[in-house]
């Protein structure tokens, strides 16, 4: 994760001036929906804008502990703690409207996209008749959602973003994983580098 | 136990650190403009049962924007847990005609780490460790003093922990720059 951050800040900071890299790096809670909220996940955005109209973004996530205990618990042997995690990878357009003022400069935007969630649910055997399973799964995800951007210098800001994702799971290979279609919102807060709002600076 | 406590801290805060180090090495041209308050903390918090907390507390306040980052570090004292809690937040400067009192409000992400300690004839439901995150609402006030500057705040966290925090500490300057009041706000 360290080693992706520092390659695109060092593309941000390779770029021209006028180039639009923006790289984020965030954390992020999944508040409302069909999985566990309150548990930390990291991840790292890598966009690029065309004349800051439109920006192409890659994302990724690791979030532990992804799905609540008691909707996955009944499909477990006995005698097994289940541990869940998920890695996310979308690719998202981001359409951004910067202004700059008194308040400093925003950029509120809204994003859309699509991309994989991979699902690990790995199983601890506590008792003589349980055995340890480790179980992967890859579902189609698509997503939704707005967020903004604030410039605290030329080069460096935060980042607010809300996102709606929902999962279609193969239900006939669900097996010991999540049984049926998903969503859920994800909110996340990040440093970003570069990214449209360096135009509102520009000479 | 000391030494987990401190890996434990440390893992907490690695994150906000290096990136507001990342925040700062970045500016670029702009090295100069960030104004830096560093200080100490310490206060109670009021949840299931009052307890105390100290700990670190870090304010950027930047040329362009009308926003203060504000990074804190605290170790909470809590009998059944040891409870570490770092929050990131954006302050906001709120103008009163008061001279050397600067209130700001302010809204932020934390994260709490803990792990309950072990207590004989007592059995959990749930993780006995691990971290968890949640927003905070704050508000506060700062007084602008020469050499250092005291400030008082209140703190509700949202999520799976939601105490509500009462603080007082002081930050100091680490810059000499006369544009940012002592409290980091730009001076008037």
């Amino acid at each position: 994760m360290r080693a992706v951050l520092v390659l695109a800040l060092v593309a941000a900071a390779a770029a021209p001036v006028h180039a639009q890299f923006a790289a984020t790096a965030y954390v992020d809670n999944d508040v409302a929906g069909d999985v566990q909220s309150g548990r930390l996940g990291l991840g790292v955005s890598v966009a690029y804008y065309l004349g800051g109209r439109i920006g192409l973004e890659l994302d990724a996530e690791f979030h532990g502990h992804f799905f609540r205990d008691e909707d996955i618990a009944s499909r477990q042997p006995m005698d097994v703690d289940l541990n869940t995690n998920a890695a996310l990878a979308s690719g998202n357009l981001v359409v951004p409207y910067c202004v700059r003022g008194a308040f400093g400069a925003w950029c509120p935007y809204a994003t859309a996209g699509a991309g994989m969630i991979y699902e690990v649910f790995q199983g601890v055997a506590h008792g003589p008749a349980a055995e340890n399973f480790d179980h992967q799964k890859a579902d189609l995800a698509i997503n939704a959602g707005i967020g903004v951007t604030h410039a605290l210098t030329r080069w460096v800001g935060f980042r607010v973003d809300a996102r709606y994702f929902h999962a279609f799971v193969d239900e006939s290979a669900s097996g010991n994983t999540y049984p049926k279609d998903y969503g859920y919102w994800r909110l996340s807060v990040g440093v970003t580098f570069g990214g449209p709002q360096r135009d509102l600076f520009s000479p | 136990m000391f030494i987990e406590r401190l890996s434990r801290a440390l893992v907490v805060a690695a994150v906000p650190t290096w990136l507001l180090l990342v925040i700062v090495g970045v500016s670029g041209p702009a090295w100069a403009d960030p104004a830096i308050r560093l200080g100490a903390r310490g206060g109670v918090q009021l949840g299931d049962a009052t307890d105390p907390y100290f700990g670190v507390d870090l304010r950027v306040s930047f040329l362009l924007s009308p926003l203060t980052i504000n990074v804190t570090f605290d170790d909470v004292f809590d009998k059944e847990m040891s409870d570490y809690q770092v929050s990131v937040n954006a302050l906001y400067d709120v103008t009163v005609p008061l001279r050397r009192v600067d209130p700001y409000v302010g809204i932020g992400a934390n994260v709490t780490a803990f792990s309950f300690k072990a207590m004989p004839g007592v059995v959990r439901n749930g993780d006995d460790n691990g971290q968890r995150l949640g927003m905070n609402l704050v508000a506060g006030a700062c007084f602008d003093l020469p050499y250092v500057s005291p400030f008082v705040q209140v703190v509700k966290q949202i999520g799976a922990f939601d105490p509500l925090s009462f603080a007082t500490g002081l930050v100091v300057a680490l810059d000499g720059d006369d544009r940012w009041s002592g409290c980091g706000r730009r001076a008037r």
